[in-house]
């Protein structure tokens, strides 16, 4: 195989994150070792499958290359999901304590704080699983937020349901508020699912 | 030399050949080869990744340098580094010395 023959493969292998950086420095090891090689007498197209021989299996380079950088991808990702699902504070809590009319009632209805707590528990166990996928080994970090990612999908849809059905007990609440919190809640739960997928195919590549 | 017990020692090999200065990875699989008179002789492109677990860990400092109009990235030891270096080496002492009564 030739030097770039075999750089093209592990290109095709590589995480995109770590490409750039391992595939120079590859390269330079490659042709170093071929220039070595013919400097004892053999021939170019000879010493470039040697040395592309001993670098080794494009494949065991690149599932070693994942299997160091996973932790650092899935801290990233768990990061990521926090800072996402942190942004539910605003369809769930910011935006109806500063943009809902009072309500008409003494005592709120059964069944809207029951949505309440569904979405704000939801939203709390999400927030302590994307903490605890950064604490946690890889392995245990992707279920963790994957399970996170779950919780917030919950707390959105609940924090989604619990704005329709305010606006109508409330006649006077704006649309405007449940148009702004379901694009937020949206986002929040997408960021979230995303970092728990990208996560999953770090750490099971 | 075995596969398995290669693959313990990479770490402690890789610190020890960069404890005399600056290398980049070709450089320091030629060393790790000279300085065990050919008995670690490494799959060359895993070095690599025991080189960014390394870094990560903070063991090890790495820089794009430019040598003869060619970039390069070049390792160091860190003071963590050397310190594990330390700890590692008495380690592997005493576990020398344990096999060597063991199978005496």
């Amino acid at each position: 195989m030739t030097i770039d023959a075999y750089l093209a493969e592990l290109r095709r292998l590589l995480p995109a994150t770590r490409r750039g950086r391992f595939l120079r420095e590859a390269e330079d090891h490659l042709r170093d070792a071929a220039q070595a090689f013919v400097t004892d007498g053999l021939d170019p197209e000879a010493a470039a499958a040697r040395a592309v021989g001993d670098f080794g299996s494009a494949g065991e380079i690149a599932l070693r290359i994942r299997r160091e950088t996973a932790p650092v991808a899935v801290r990233r990702a768990a990061g990521v999901a926090l800072l996402g699902l942190g942004l539910l504070f605003l369809p769930l809590y910011a935006v109806p304590e500063n943009l809902l009319p009072p309500a008409p009632w003494d005592e709120r209805p059964g069944y809207l704080g029951v949505l309440l707590g569904v979405a704000l528990s939801g939203w709390l166990a999400a927030l302590a699983l994307a903490a605890l996928a950064m604490l946690v080994r890889p392995r245990l970090a992707a279920p963790a937020l994957v399970a996170s990612a779950m919780a917030g999908c919950v707390s959105g849809l609940a924090g989604l349901v619990t704005a329709v059905a305010w606006h109508l007990e409330v006649p006077a609440t704006p649309w405007s508020v449940v148009a702004i919190g379901t694009p937020l809640s949206v986002a929040a739960v997408g960021t979230a699912v995303g970092s728990a997928v990208w996560a999953r195919t770090r750490v099971s590549a | 030399m075995q596969s398995e017990v290669l693959k313990g020692s990479v770490d402690v090999l890789l610190l020890s050949v960069l404890r005399t200065g600056e290398a980049h990875g070709y450089r320091i699989v030629e060393l790790v080869r000279e300085q065990s008179e050919g008995a670690f002789d490494l799959a060359e492109g895993t070095v690599y990744p025991a080189l960014y677990r390394l870094e990560r860990a903070g063991e090890l400092a790495s820089r794009w340098e430019t040598v003869g109009g060619r970039r390069r990235r070049v390792y160091r030891l860190t003071r963590r580094g050397r310190r594990e270096l330390v700890r590692r080496r008495r380690e592997w002492e005493a576990y020398s010395r344990a096999m060597g009564a063991a199978l005496a």
